[in-house]
């Protein structure tokens, strides 16, 4: 029997998923627009405005496209709703919305993974030298660094014995979550690293990938890229610090509507600050353009790491 | 009935000489519905032994699923030829002796279709035998060697090896005689390795196979991102598939070796998933490459492509079949990969952290392995689908009628439903999985399968495919809304852009093939990753000339001190006696 709360807090929760994929939505292109022009701050050249993207992003919706192949006219549209669905798996500022059952790190990850593998194909399509080279290049880094994931969700289960997002981050609030709060600041760094295309060559790249594409379909390409980077910053913002989620109570179906507006405004911070964690990355770290392989590496490394801070602690205690 | 399945089957393997060449096809289809009469029914008393010939005609609980693909595999195909009749009669055996004599009678019949390479059909046989020889006494030393036999002959049967080429002279394009060698291959090693000993096999052994099967699971996908042709990167991706179905086998076996029947149940779950969703897509996928082969010729990376444009509906069957070979959310080898990685951080493991990095080891190597998989299934896409057509042949392609399309579609069709109400699927098999995983009596109710959901063996969480789906639809859905509130902005079609280069001149209608994405790109891609290329290469080619000159030096040396023994000879026996002698007299003292 469904009762009439379960049905209203059905209904909310549905109007907050809405809410929280338009907040994503909406802030998917200052993200990247927020790292591009952090970018050109940290290293002296012209300044780039921050809504960038978005300008870019509507003035393509407005032209007329170019098609050069069949391929190219379905692809940006999947692109963008594998990159929709993905985004609304991560929470980014409330938990237990419906759907959340089905938000498990492996699928995040490889609808991610998905949603910048559409474009690599539309990219391949025309037959071109230059676009087909970009997107070789992309296809193989992307499939070196399928590694990563499985050593990731081992990371969250040993942690916490949860692989789904909202159990985990659930997990990791409770005030002892037993060595699991290092382990999974360490599992977004992997994360961070393994996932979104920030590398140093990957602008050049994602601009030669598009090169035959126009109006509509180029704009639904560049806001799928541009969701799903925000879609890891938030995923690592949360594993990093789950403190700033609203969540239901105890009984409750739905958190209480006063502390939303704080998540909001946590949910904003985290993601600033790992833009400019990222900004401070690739201004001081991985200048050179040849480092796929060192962004491997490290991320191997830090998922690694994740597990071993949790059997250090075992066994110092 | 039981009887009368595997005398259709039987009769299959000879009609070929005498009957029309639809029977084959009813053939099959009896006994696809035989046997999915016996796998829908409940199972009946077990109690009762039968005795003499009938005992051994019977097919049991765990024959069944894989009666049921291969059955399926011949309607589809519709191939007449004695290897699926042989690989159908092989698996519906119970007796370990039957089922020896079928395995070896397939081996030579693989070979002949170039499913197996010709090395392994002898090393094939002799590991049958032994396991065979080893499984009819009881003892625990036998149980000890067991599994190095089985694992031979598993895989020899699945056509999986170490050798890195792909070439011709290795193998032949993939048919559904590689899809019936891996069934067998994989229905032998279970039954070799769980079901038929008397005890259980270590857990050490257990931790063997995975390792063995991630490195074969490498090898295949290499072989997939090398070869030059459409078939063998299909072969290739078979073959990186079966590596991870024996590493499904490997957890298995630790579940039952260390008495926790749901991870047995898990894994074992995981590999009828294999078999059934991965496996109809690659059905799909080789009966749609060979649609394309009649309209297009050569399915060579460097000959054809550009078949998006000339026949979408096969490339898009084809594209779709990739999808749900390749890991990622909604298709079959998703839900595969994740009972995968599920099972594994089910397995028990040692304390601290020793004890977990062979785990993080192997759960590294399988997330390599789905990504391989995803490469080699765009290097085949970009090539064969994508992209322009590259000689006259594959530029006159053209979609096959509607009607030879429907077979694939079925397969896909079939692989879709197994995949995302996995419930029926399990249900029809659920009578193989309680066997493997040791329940026996009143089953639990965690043992029953889910129509919808897949469960993870140690209660990591719950994937719901058809969630996944609908969410994707709904999005979907969402952005065709949006597109449409929009209105639409006409996009007008043009050629691809050059790019500056001039027109293609007459004596090259199809564009400098030099300046397009061709398959070594791909495989060129990885090699970064292998810790770059020349500098390896040159650093073997230093070790391989000290090693040589080392030897030189080392055979002057040799033949020096043998012409000087030989010049000295009688001196030496002189000297050796008085050594002799003096040993002796020291020993006495």
């Amino acid at each position: 029997m469904v009762s009439w709360a379960m049905m209203s807090a059905g209904i909310v929760g549905c109007v907050l998923l809405a809410v929280h994929l338009v907040l994503m939505v909406a802030c998917a292109p200052l993200a990247r627009g927020l790292l591009a022009a952090g970018m050109a701050w940290a290293g002296g050249a012209e300044r780039v405005p921050v809504l960038t993207r978005w300008r870019l992003i509507r003035s393509c919706a407005r032209r007329h496209g170019v098609r050069a192949a069949g391929v190219a006219e379905i692809a940006p549209a999947m692109a963008l709703a594998t990159a929709l669905a993905a985004c609304a798996l991560v929470p980014s500022f409330v938990l237990g919305l419906p759907g959340g059952g089905l938000s498990d790190l492996l699928t995040v990850s490889g609808l991610l993974v998905l949603a910048r593998l559409l474009p690599l194909l539309a990219a391949l399509a025309p037959g071109g030298a230059r676009a087909g080279l970009a997107s070789a290049g992309g296809v193989g880094a992307l499939a070196a660094m399928q590694a990563v994931f499985p050593l990731a969700v081992a990371a969250a289960v040993m942690a916490t014995g949860h692989g789904g997002i909202d159990a985990l981050l659930g997990r990791l609030r409770d005030p002892d979550p037993g060595g699991g709060r290092v382990s999974a600041m360490l599992l977004a760094v992997a994360l961070l690293l393994a996932g979104p295309d920030i590398g140093p060559g990957d602008e050049a790249r994602a601009a030669d990938m598009m090169v035959d594409l126009g109006g509509r379909g180029r704009a639904a390409m560049e806001l799928a890229r541009d969701l799903g980077l925000i879609a890891w910053v938030t995923l690592a913002g949360d594993l990093a610090w789950p403190g700033g989620l609203a969540m239901p109570e105890a009984g409750a179906q739905l958190p209480a509507a006063a502390s939303l507006p704080g998540a909001v405004v946590a949910w904003l911070a985290r993601t600033g600050g790992i833009c400019a964690g990222i900004v401070a990355a690739r201004v001081v770290v991985m200048g050179s353009a040849r480092a796929v392989r060192g962004r491997l590496v490290l991320a191997l490394l830090f998922a690694a790491l994740a597990v071993v801070v949790l059997f250090a602690d075992q066994e110092v205690a | 009935m039981l009887v009368l399945v595997l005398s259709v089957l039987l009769l299959d393997g000879l009609m070929p000489r005498f009957a029309v060449p639809q029977a084959a096809r009813a053939g099959w289809g009896l006994a696809l519905v035989l046997a999915l009469a016996m796998a829908v029914l409940p199972p009946g008393p077990a109690t009762v032994p039968e005795a003499g010939a009938m005992a051994l005609l019977r097919v049991d609980a765990l024959s069944l699923p894989f009666v049921l693909i291969l059955s399926v595999a011949g309607l589809a195909s519709g191939e007449r030829t004695p290897v699926l009749a042989g690989a159908a009669l092989t698996v519906g055996t119970g007796n370990p002796l039957l089922f020896a004599i079928g395995a070896a009678a397939l081996l030579p019949l693989l070979r002949s279709r170039g499913a197996v390479p010709r090395a392994v059909v002898g090393w094939g046989s002799v590991g049958v035998a032994v396991a065979t020889a080893l499984l009819a006494g009881s003892g625990g030393w036998r149980l000890i060697v067991l599994p190095v036999p089985a694992l031979v002959a598993a895989a020899a049967l699945m056509g999986l090896s170490l050798r890195p080429l792909s070439g011709a002279r290795h193998g032949a394009p993939v048919g559904v005689a590689h899809l019936a060698g891996m069934v067998a291959g994989l229905c032998l090693a279970v039954r070799m390795l769980v079901d038929w000993p008397g005890g259980a096999v270590g857990a050490f052994w257990g931790g063997a196979l995975v390792a063995v099967g991630l490195m074969l699971a490498l090898v295949a996908c290499g072989r997939a991102l090398g070869a030059r042709d459409a078939g063998r990167v299909m072969a290739g991706m078979l073959g990186g598939w079966g590596g991870l179905a024996l590493l499904l086998v490997g957890l298995v076996v630790t579940g039952r070796a260390d008495d926790l029947p749901l991870l047995a149940l898990g894994a074992f779950r995981a590999l009828m998933l294999l078999m059934g969703g991965v496996g109809l897509a690659f059905l799909a996928a080789i009966l749609t490459l060979a649609r394309i082969a009649e309209a297009a010729g050569s399915l060579g990376l460097m000959r054809a492509g550009g078949l998006a444009a000339l026949m979408p509906r096969t490339s898009g069957m084809l594209a779709l079949a990739l999808a749900g070979v390749c890991a990622l959310p909604p298709s079959g080898g998703f839900a595969v990969a994740w009972l995968l990685v599920q099972s594994l951080l089910a397995l028990p493991r040692a304390e601290g952290l020793a004890g977990a990095m062979p785990l993080l080891a192997s759960l590294a190597g399988v997330g390599l392995v789905c990504g391989l998989l995803i490469l080699a299934a765009v290097r085949l896409l970009s090539c064969l689908v994508l992209g322009r057509p590259r000689t006259p042949r594959a530029a006159g392609a053209t979609d096959p009628a509607t009607g030879r399309l429907a077979a694939p579609a079925a397969c896909l069709g079939g692989s879709a439903v197994m995949v995302l109400v996995p419930g029926i699927w399990l249900w029809l098999t659920r009578g193989a999985g309680w066997d493997i995983a040791g329940l026996r009596g009143t089953i639990p109710s965690g043992a029953r399968p889910d129509w919808l959901a897949l469960a993870a063996p140690g209660g990591g969480g719950v994937l719901y495919p058809i969630g996944i789906v609908a969410l994707l639809g709904l999005a979907g859905a969402g952005v065709l809304a949006l597109s449409r509130l929009a209105g639409t902005v006409a996009s007008r079609p043009v050629a691809a852009w050059t790019e500056g280069a001039p027109p293609s001149p007459p004596w090259m209608p199809f564009g400098e093939p030099a300046a397009q994405a061709g398959p070594a790109q791909f495989a060129g891609a990885l090699a970064w990753g292998l810790g770059g290329g020349v500098p390896l290469r040159r650093l073997a080619w230093r070790m391989a000339r000290r090693v040589r000159n080392a030897g030189r030096r080392m055979l002057a040396v040799t033949e020096g001190g043998v012409a000087w023994a030989s010049r000295h000879a009688m001196g030496l026996v002189l000297l050796w006696l008085a050594v002799a002698a003096l040993v002796r007299m020291w020993g006495h003292s």
